[in-house]
């Protein structure tokens, strides 16, 4: 698949993993597992890349007696959510005009 | 392994990286190792269910800036004399063809821009034209020179559609000009970090 579109899409997933509340990474994966399997190494840099867009915040708080990173998303990135579930619309339109069968 | 000697791992892979980013990208996977404890894995069995430590590593090293990894690159080179000789020996020959090629790979991209600028440029020319023509039509129509501002609008029409022809090409050329870009980042990134991992 193109790369740059499994990217974004990507970003969109990790974005809507922490849409309803912020989340933390070991959380995220678990949910999106039944969805898209992703490991640390694919998450980390997507992480890193969304907290420079501004599309999430991390807070390190403690849990268990260790530290623990959470992630929360941004009205940036609710934006950038949005844009994204847009996009996917129209394309998906297209896809089932391609998929239709009997053509005229 | 246990979650110590896997980080330790990491670790090693990643010594040429400020310490900074090593930690914080090990911290990383150290929290995720936890998690996986507290969910009921054991430390094996939650190590296990990582990916390898190489596979991290790399992962690591290619979200890092290019001069990060340059200078993580010269940092990790400890040569010998011979080495050192040889290299100075040959610098007469590798040095123009080092800079060949990285200002050969620097003029094809700004080339792509540079075509892309015109384009641009040939998008507004023609959209201000369409403009002028649009007034001068108006205008003709007010000195009551009908067939003039009939000639005057239909050129308007026709370079309008031009206009929005173009412009489509110019968002696909830019799109395409920063997609080049991206890929010849990673493609130096991918250089750099297989270079390093050969020793």
């Amino acid at each position: 698949m193109d790369i740059q579109l499994k990217r974004g899409m990507l970003d969109a997933c990790v974005l809507a993993a922490i849409q309803d509340g912020e989340s933390y990474g070991y959380q995220m994966l678990k949910d999106m597992k039944p969805y898209v399997e992703l490991s640390e190494s694919t998450l980390y840099p997507i992480l890193r890349r969304l907290e420079s867009a501004r599309c999430l915040t991390v807070r390190t708080a403690e849990h268990n007696g260790r530290l623990r990173k959470y992630y929360a998303i941004t009205p940036l990135g609710l934006a950038r959510l949005e844009e994204f579930k847009r996009e996917w619309k129209e394309l998906l339109s297209i896809y089932r005009f391609v998929t239709k069968e009997g053509h005229e | 392994m246990n979650k110590q000697s896997y980080l330790e791992q990491i670790r090693r892979l990643l010594q040429r990286l400020p310490e900074e980013d090593r930690e914080r990208s090990l911290a990383f996977y150290a929290e995720s190792i936890d998690d996986r404890m507290e969910d009921g894995l054991s430390e094996e069995a939650a190590v296990a269910s990582m990916e390898s430590p190489e596979k991290a590593a790399e992962a690591i090293l290619m979200d890092m800036p290019i001069p990060k990894l340059v200078k993580a690159r010269v940092k990790e080179r400890r040569m010998g004399a011979a080495e050192i000789l040889l290299l100075a020996l040959g610098f007469p020959l590798w040095f123009p063809l080092l800079l060949t090629v990285l200002i050969l790979g620097l003029t094809v991209y700004l080339l792509v821009w540079a075509l892309v600028l015109a384009l641009g440029a040939a998008v507004l020319a023609l959209g201000l034209s369409a403009a002028a023509l649009l007034v001068a039509g108006v205008y003709s129509i007010i000195k009551a020179v009908i067939s003039l501002g009939v000639l005057n609008f239909g050129a308007a029409l026709v370079l309008t559609g031009l206009t929005v022809l173009l412009g489509f090409v110019l968002v696909w050329a830019g799109k395409l000009a920063v997609k080049l870009g991206k890929w010849m980042v990673r493609g130096l990134k991918a250089l750099l970090i297989r270079k390093e991992d050969k020793r």
